[in-house]
């Protein structure tokens, strides 16, 4: 059969069509989460959690953009659970209650992506897909902050240690830090699960640019690091405003809770992420089997082929 | 792949492109036309107002007396605190009440908990959960320097009770869904003055009936709409 190509402008009609659907469709609501839910604050706490969709929503429109090529090679093939998701997701949205409405655009996106191109369409936006459905305001935060109160606790009592250890009178009770009669409380979001969010956020896209993906080792290890460095920062953020609050250096304490001071700590917390991935490039292998390998090259060689794995 | 459709049939993609069409004419076009965006109207709690007075009024409960009641700030947040005597010599005689109602539609439950037994500066021991019909309560023995309580925690909601907030969640999830309101809630801890070091077990009982006593009573004072 011979195949004609077809001029430019008709190769892309279903996609430009299907593209301004989602931007009459989601435009508004893009304009809700970013203007009034992560600049303004004014949505709610749960809300800002997922604040890292400023960057991240640009980034996976980026990779969309630069995949067209390839998105167009792919043949046309649509899967029934495309549909099944695009229909589910028009409930969702038609439905006006605002967590379903949120999490209609990440349904519809998959839907589509699986109407237009199958399984192949949707693995090979799967990674720009993954930021936003991890962009995505839900209610998960809430539900998730009732169970890290053991983690409050231990970020209270290592505090509570350190500040012991200079030789201040801290009183710990459960998730209280009190230092001369004052209070301060390690809340939830205090305790770190929105740096915790964000931090794990920006490892998925520092895994995914540094190609660190491909090693499940170096993988592993990085998500990790970003917990570990998370809780331990927090220790410290923590700590310092125990000291702040205590000794009524309420500037100080401002500062820190809530000003530029934050997201100084904020920055400081994201850039060692990069230093952690570039330790963990130079020097942890890709997987240990590699390293066995390396390793036995010193052996003398097996008697028999090694079997194919 | 078995499961896909062949591309031999372009009709697919006009079908999602047709449902779009629809979906934008009979949804999105007319919120584009009245400026009613659905995060611009989220849903009331009919309720509300009653809800809210429970900070000024306390809660009244048959049988028993109001002997003082008061508006504190525990975590940042305000509460009801009162203390009730049983009217006649019936045991137990006296109860406080701490009650934190929803204060605003968009108010979830949260750490209410925690929060006040910190205010309170409690230790605590004995954790235990009691369950009667629609009901269920965190019980545990509190204590200061200066006095000890048997305590049943739960946040109430019409017809229903639970200490934990997921209980509420997807209620409220349900609420939005098929009635377009949010449910209301509030949070209730309620105290029983006992023996320091005493057998908390042995107020159970009186726990689970003055549960449903209050539970009873914010059903019908507060969570049934005034008409």
């Amino acid at each position: 059969m011979i195949s004609i190509s077809q001029p430019k402008s008709s190769r892309w009609t279903t996609e430009l069509i299907i593209v301004s659907c989602l931007v009459i469709l989601y435009g508004p609501l893009l304009y809700h989460w970013v203007w009034d839910g992560w600049v303004n604050k004014s949505i709610s706490i749960q809300h800002e959690y997922f604040s890292h969709g400023v960057l991240g929503i640009p980034l996976a429109l980026k990779l969309v953009w630069d995949k067209r090529q390839a998105w167009q090679q792919l043949s046309d093939r649509c899967h029934w659970a495309g549909i099944g998701s695009v229909l589910l997701s028009l409930v969702f949205y038609s439905s006006g209650v605002m967590d379903a409405v949120n999490l209609s655009l990440p349904l519809m996106l998959t839907g589509l992506l699986l109407c237009l191109k199958g399984p192949s369409g949707l693995r090979l936006m799967l990674f720009p897909l993954v930021l936003i459905i991890f962009s995505t305001p839900t209610q998960l935060p809430y539900l998730i902050e009732p169970h890290i109160l053991p983690l409050q606790r231990f970020i209270a009592t290592v505090a509570g240690t350190i500040l012991h250890g200079f030789g201040y009178e801290v009183e710990v009770n459960n998730i209280y830090l009190s230092m001369n009669q004052q209070l301060v409380e390690v809340a939830p979001h205090c305790a770190g699960l929105k740096m915790l969010f964000t931090s794990l956020y920006m490892g998925l896209v520092l895994t995914y640019w540094t190609a660190l993906y491909r090693s499940r080792l170096r993988t592993g290890i990085f998500f990790l690091g970003i917990i570990l460095v998370s809780v331990v920062g927090n220790i410290l953020r923590n700590t310092i405003l125990t000291f702040f609050h205590g000794n009524s250096m309420t500037d100080a304490f401002h500062w820190l809770h809530e000003s530029w001071g934050g997201d100084i700590y904020s920055a400081v917390m994201l850039g060692s992420l990069v230093l952690i991935v570039n330790a963990i490039q130079s020097h942890v292998p890709e997987s240990l089997a590699i390293a066995a390998t390396q390793r036995a090259h010193h052996a003398p060689i097996a008697q028999s082929p090694p079997l194919d794995f | 792949m078995a499961a896909s459709l062949p591309s031999s049939r372009p009709w697919l993609k006009w079908l999602v492109v047709g449902i779009f069409a629809a979906v934008i004419a009979a949804v999105a076009i007319p919120q584009y036309f009245s400026g009613q965006w659905p995060w611009q109207s989220p849903p009331d709690v009919p309720q509300i107002r009653d809800v809210r007075s429970l900070k000024e009024t306390g809660l009244a409960l048959e049988g028993w007396t109001n002997d003082f009641q008061q508006k504190i700030t525990m975590g940042g947040d305000q509460w009801s605190v009162q203390q009730l005597t049983q009217d006649g010599n019936a045991t137990p005689e006296q109860m406080v009440l701490f009650l934190k109602p929803q204060g605003q539609a968009t108010d979830q439950p949260e750490v209410e908990w925690i929060d006040i037994k910190g205010a309170q500066k409690w230790q605590t021991s004995h954790p235990g959960k009691l369950h009667t019909d629609a009901l269920t309560v965190d019980t545990f023995r509190a204590w200061t320097a200066s006095q000890t309580f048997a305590v049943a925690q739960w946040y109430a909601l019409p017809e229903t009770g639970h200490p934990a907030p997921h209980h509420w969640f997807w209620r409220d999830q349900k609420y939005q869904w098929s009635r377009n309101e949010r449910m209301p809630w509030v949070a209730v801890s309620l105290l029983i003055p006992m023996p320091p070091l005493g057998d908390v077990s042995l107020f159970y009982a009186d726990l689970e009936r003055l549960s449903q006593l209050v539970q009873a009573s914010l059903e019908s004072n507060v969570f049934t709409p005034s008409a």
